[in-house]
């Protein structure tokens, strides 16, 4: 017997470690191929080794290793035009799987995407405005994007102010504050759509609006990069706090968490994540919402492993719906947002119809 | 570590929930909050572990306002086990009590070896501890209740603050806890329901009505006909039972009593 217990004791500290090491090691595998597949496949097709020696001759000095057996037109496809765009599409599915979660535990409703702080049709409003009118034009090639997150931010600002009473933020009144702003938005951004002056900027704007990774370049990949990097290693550090949030108040303010402070610090963040992220690349849909119960379905509510396991299927899944916008109706490209609201609301309903999970309420 | 509730009043929606409540727990000391259904005893529990927070009047621990002590330092001290047992999400049974580890972890630091047996061994208290990697929803309400005592003990806390923590639980299982709870030699501070539980586990006793402290002494002192009568409605036989040396409480069905002056009153 006291054998026995010591075997379930041990696995305790054993049985999730485990599974969040091999699922991550495994998903990365599956993610660097996935890339490979994604630069390799286009109207111009290229083979998976020389994808790799492209990249390692641009980043390493290793001219004497490697002698070129690429044309320059191979490489500037390789180089400037699929792997920032590839990387685009990494960054943004881990950053709204990311999101997603957190948002999920920050308002405990499992319907909660990374858009419910109406973040995206205020970058909306900002992204049309530019591109309709080129209004903005002093932040030259960043003009879209600046535009796009200070849209983001106001929205933001409003949802949350909207949200507080008290000075407390109820949950309930983020959730209703962010989809009447978001629904306000949305109509001004109808608005300035069919009152715009030109057929082409409208195309471009529905474009966007959908969510695209079309127009990735390098230049917009280090700050998206770089703050989805850091968002996620903050809310990682906080997988406590977030995991008692998803208890509920009295858990959280007995266990010792700023609750309030907690929650004004996960708005800011997760919505900054946000505003930069759509900002680049519009308002892809589903991810943010679907990857994160796929994760707990499969790995448990656990915020250590979710959200870890979470940036990585978000990753694998946007490079996927990408490679399917770019070659399904070739040469013709489609937002990605079809593809991912597509293949991934099936997939949810399917989900959904499943009795095992329980997406945070009754079962 | 010793609690004191003083002069606190607490409004929910404009109306007086709590109305200026005196109340000690001295340290080590057993008390319990008795009193009918919408007395006010959860209200004033929640005061004390600061989800509400007292339009008048300080709650004190050891002296110092709990609203002016850092919260990770309250949440040290003073376990919780209250009514509210959510069942979001699907975290399973360690994942749950390893929480109540939290107000001891530093920033980034992760669960130790310590950690985890501290986990292990409060499940065994609790006798829980073949669920340990059950999944939290699908276990009783009475699981789930020793689940969430469970996680209080994890928290190590001096301080046990108890709202009806046994109301799920059959009568091994009430017994249990609450042995548990005097064994540990900490300060509890509970709401009960079953009054001869409180008769025999309680030091102190408080009874509440309609907001307001209405008796408090020892329960020998306070568990009398003429009490239950007036805050219960309820006609009683006390005696000292004669195996416990306890006193005991034998309702009487035919004698509930109704009270006019409430019925004008509202
Ligand atoms: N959130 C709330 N909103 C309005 N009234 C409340 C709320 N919580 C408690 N009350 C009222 O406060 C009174 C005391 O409730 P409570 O402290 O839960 O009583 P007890 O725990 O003694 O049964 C009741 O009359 C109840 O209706
Ligand atoms: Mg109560």
């Amino acid at each position: 017997m006291d054998k026995q217990l010591a075997v379930e004791k041990e696995h305790i500290t054993v049985r999730k470690k485990v599974s969040l090491y091999t699922a991550a090691v495994l998903l990365l595998a599956v993610l660097a191929a996935s890339m490979t597949l994604s630069i390799m496949i286009g109207p111009v097709p290229i083979h998976p080794v020389t994808v790799w020696e492209i990249a390692l001759s641009k980043t390493l000095p290793l001219e004497a290793f490697i002698t070129p057996d690429w044309s320059v037109a191979e490489e500037n496809i390789v180089w400037n035009l699929r792997f920032p765009r590839v990387l685009l599409a990494i960054i943004a599915g881990a950053g709204l799987a990311v999101i997603g979660t957190a948002i999920q535990a920050l308002v405990r409703n499992s319907l909660a995407d990374p858009y419910i702080l109406g973040v995206s049709s205020g970058a909306s409003v900002g992204a049309t405005l530019v591109i309709l009118f080129g209004a903005f034009s002093i932040f030259g090639p960043y003009a879209l994007v600046t535009a796009a997150f200070l849209g983001s931010l106001l929205s933001m600002i409003l949802v949350f102010f909207l949200a507080q009473v008290g000075g407390k933020i109820s949950t309930v009144r983020l959730l209703l504050a962010g989809i009447a702003v978001s629904m306000i938005l949305s109509a001004v951004t109808s608005f300035i759509v069919i009152s715009a002056p030109q057929e082409e900027g409208i195309k471009t704007a529905m474009f966007w609006m959908m969510g695209s990774l079309s127009g990735a370049k390098w230049t917009f990949i280090p700050i998206p990069a770089a703050v989805t990097l850091i968002g996620f290693l903050f809310l990682w550090s906080q997988y406590r706090s977030l995991n008692i949030l998803l208890m509920g108040e009295e858990a959280a303010v007995t266990l010792g968490i700023r609750l309030e402070h907690f929650r004004k610090l996960l708005i800011v963040v997760t919505a900054l994540l946000t505003g930069v992220i759509v900002s680049v690349c519009g308002s892809i849909g589903f991810v943010g919402l679907m990857v994160p119960h796929i994760v707990r379905l499969v790995m448990g509510s656990d915020h250590r492993t979710v959200l870890p396991i979470s940036a990585l299927v978000g990753a694998i899944f946007l490079v996927w719906a990408d490679i399917c916008a770019r070659t399904v109706i070739s040469p013709e490209e489609m937002p990605i947002g079809i593809v991912t609201a597509l293949c991934g609301g099936p997939f949810f309903l399917w989900l959904l119809r499943r009795s095992a999970y329980s997406f945070g309420g009754e079962k | 570590m010793n609690i004191s509730v003083k002069n606190v009043t607490s409004c929910i929606g404009g109306r007086e929930i709590l109305k200026d409540i005196e109340l000690r727990v001295h340290s080590g000391e057993f008390v319990g909050i008795i009193g009918p259904n919408g007395s006010g005893k959860s209200t004033l529990l929640k005061n004390i572990y600061r989800v509400l927070k007292p339009d008048a009047g300080v709650i004190e621990l050891e002296g110092k306002d709990i609203f002016k002590l850092p919260s990770r330092k309250v949440a040290q001290n003073v376990a919780v086990v209250s009514q509210d047992t959510p069942s979001l999400f699907d975290f399973d049974v360690a994942e749950i009590v390893s929480m109540g580890r939290t107000p001891h972890k530093k920033f980034l630091e992760a669960d130790s070896r310590k950690d985890r047996d501290i986990v292990y061994e409060c499940l065994e208290k609790v006798g829980m501890a073949k669920y340990v990697h059950t999944t939290f929803s699908s276990l009783s309400g009475g699981e789930k209740q020793r689940v969430m005592i469970a996680r209080a003990l994890a928290q190590e806390a001096k301080v046990l603050v108890l709202d009806e923590p046994t109301n799920h639980l059959d009568i091994h299982h009430q017994l249990q806890i609450l042995n548990l709870a005097r064994e540990l030699n900490v300060t509890v501070a509970a709401a009960l329901h079953d009054l001869n539980i409180a008769a025999y586990y309680c030091d102190f006793i408080y009874v509440m009505n309609q907001g307001e402290i209405v008796e408090a002494g020892k329960p020998l002192d306070v568990l009398t006909k003429g009490m239950l009568r007036r805050v219960f409605q309820v006609e009683a036989d006390v005696m000292i039972h004669p195996v416990t040396n306890k006193v005991h409480i034998t309702y009487l069905p035919d004698g509930l009593v109704s009270r006019p002056e409430l019925a004008a009153s509202r």
